[in-house]
């Protein structure tokens, strides 16, 4: 596989990535300078004593009372669902875009393989997310080693949590790609990918609210991630690590093989 | 890989996109070193055969190869093409776009040179993004990165868009010079006048169905030419009514006679009667085409 074929597409979005990396980076450095202004452990309980069941589940679902349950809050925060469902949904659908403006006509005419395309902007997609959840990894790390009350924390641990993350936005990733490998449009392989990461994060919210249908939570990718068990130091149940996994070589797969059958028009 | 004597063969090629025509049956071969037209008018199928060849679309029925063998990376190497939907990335420079096009080919692109300097893309032009390009520009750029890389086939749909009367000209030099070299062109365009200067042989579609594949010379030699003569007296109609001659009319002093193939006869006849003035039309692929394409009566 030519190198350019995923370069080319890095290349091309470098400005969204590097406002994607700069948002993360800015939520985590605030995230940790911030934690000892909330008052540690015995504020949180009040303050948690008193918080609505939903906007409870809508930070993490976590025991918000340890630096674990608290931080991996930041891993399902609004902006930090935004910074990396933009990097993963802005790269892995420009394939569809090619298609949509016949740039791919200007490929494949030239020696190279439908899958080798996909694959690349598919690697490149990768690239781009895990730039962007390094870079808030990164920034998390240097805000740890500012404040000590952070450091509770071990550094190995937040980096387990972050390729955690890593790997449940590659899932959601793969799955847009499988979407963007069946669009003619970037527009509608856009819809496909939102729509399967709304979907997913609403089935897994509403499952914690609403007893009937904490069944449908296992539906969703959501489900299977839980960065405060990684923070905290213990292993994910690895049941969730290759179903996220799984997810992710399914999209991956389905995606080669519907891009290598489909027409390009 | 060696060069086949066909270079491009299309047997019974079908493609229907659901319920909606596409092509239907075409059947043709383009043979190594000649420049092929295609012909039609919009939605006639011209694209979608092309897109067939280069392996973009698949075919509901029928085949098509190209070097023998169906279209492929393998193949692809050999190929220079010129979209008729120009997909280029806007966000970077002709520079760029053209060294990453050509870092995607297996051979480097040792014809850029000469084929800037033709079509007029300095350094400064390529220097700036696609996005700020004029469409001739863009056209230009397309251009090059189909010849670039020295390629035994090229297809090109509508290479013309956009380029000006001069660039045209320098296009139809470039595409001759390309099929003396041995090269194989193949020409989509609905512009007669481009296919009847460059061309030897056509195709013609029409509602997705091919309905002529001959010489450009075997249409002409079929089609009809008007001779328009001025009379110093009046003729007898009938002794101008010789072989190849369809229709005569007089008007006053004014003969018009309508030929198929060969004039000479009716010049002649004409040369035996009291002749003044004469013009002689050229038989144009023009009118072949409307020829073909004038809607059927109850249509």
């Amino acid at each position: 596989m030519k190198p350019s074929l995923v370069l080319q597409p890095l290349w091309g979005a470098r400005w969204t990535l590097a406002a994607l990396a700069a948002g993360l980076t800015a939520l985590m450095l605030a995230a940790t300078a911030s934690y000892s202004s909330f008052g540690g452990a015995e504020m949180l309980a009040q303050f948690i004593s008193r918080m609505p069941r939903g906007i409870h589940t809508l930070a993490g679902g976590e025991n918000l009372l340890t630096a674990a349950g608290y931080f991996s809050m930041m891993f399902v925060h609004p902006l930090a669902l935004i910074f990396k469902g933009g990097a993963a949904i802005a790269l892995v659908t420009r394939l569809a875009q090619d298609v949509e403006t016949h740039a791919a006509d200007l490929l494949l005419s030239r020696p190279v393989t439908r899958v080798e395309l996909a694959l690349a902007r598919y690697l490149a997609a990768l690239a781009g997310l895990t730039t962007v959840i390094g870079c808030g990894a990164l920034a998390f790390l240097i805000g740890r080693s500012r404040m000590p009350a952070v450091q509770e924390l071990a550094a190995m641990h937040v980096l387990a949590a972050f390729g955690y993350d890593l790997l449940l936005w590659t899932a959601i990733a793969s799955a847009g790609f499988f979407a963007t490998c069946l669009a003619s449009a970037r527009g509608r392989a856009v819809s496909w990918a939102v729509g399967f990461a709304a979907l997913s994060y609403l089935l897994n919210v509403v499952g914690q609210l609403w007893a009937p249908m904490e069944p449908a939570r296992r539906a969703s990718v959501f489900y299977y991630f839980r960065p405060a068990t990684a923070l905290a130091g213990s292993s994910p149940p690895a049941a969730h690590l290759a179903l996220l996994a799984g997810v992710a070589a399914a999209g991956l797969v389905l995606g080669l093989l519907a891009f290598r059958r489909r027409d390009i028009a | 890989m060696s060069t086949p004597s066909t270079v491009i063969e299309a047997r019974g090629l079908t493609k229907r996109y659901g319920r909606r025509r596409g092509i239907e049956a075409v059947s043709f071969s383009v043979r190594a070193g000649e420049i092929f037209g295609f012909l039609g008018p919009n939605g006639a199928g011209k694209t979608t055969t092309i897109r067939l060849m280069l392996g973009l679309l698949r075919p509901t029925g029928g085949a098509v190869s190209v070097f023998g063998v169906p279209p492929g990376p393998a193949v692809m190497a050999r190929i220079g093409y010129v979209p008729g939907d120009l997909g280029l990335y806007l966000e970077m420079t002709g520079a760029a776009l053209l060294d990453h096009l050509a870092g995607l080919q297996r051979g480097p692109p040792r014809l850029r040179g000469d084929l800037c300097a033709r079509f007029e893309l300095s350094a400064p032009d390529l220097a700036i993004a696609v996005r700020a390009c004029s469409r001739g520009m863009k056209q230009k750029i397309a251009l090059v990165q189909a010849f670039q890389h020295d390629p035994d086939l090229l297809v090109l749909d509508e290479p013309t868009e956009g380029l000006d009367p001069l660039m045209r000209e320098r296009l139809y030099d470039l595409i001759q010079s390309t099929a003396e070299q041995g090269k194989t062109v193949f020409l989509s365009s609905h512009v007669l006048p481009e296919v009847d200067r460059v061309c030897g042989r056509v195709a013609m579609v029409r509602e997705g169905r091919l309905i002529v594949e001959e010489t450009v010379a075997s249409l002409r030699a079929r089609t009809l030419r008007k001779l328009e003569a001025v009379m110093g007296a009046p003729v007898d109609l009938a002794s101008l009514r010789v072989e190849g001659v369809v229709e005569a009319r007089a008007d006053g002093s004014r003969v018009t006679l309508l030929v198929r193939g060969s004039p000479v006869p009716a010049l002649q006849a004409l040369l035996r009667q009291p002749l003044e003035d004469l013009v002689c039309e050229r038989a144009r692929l023009e009118e072949i085409f409307l020829e073909h394409y004038r809607p059927e009566p109850g249509r």
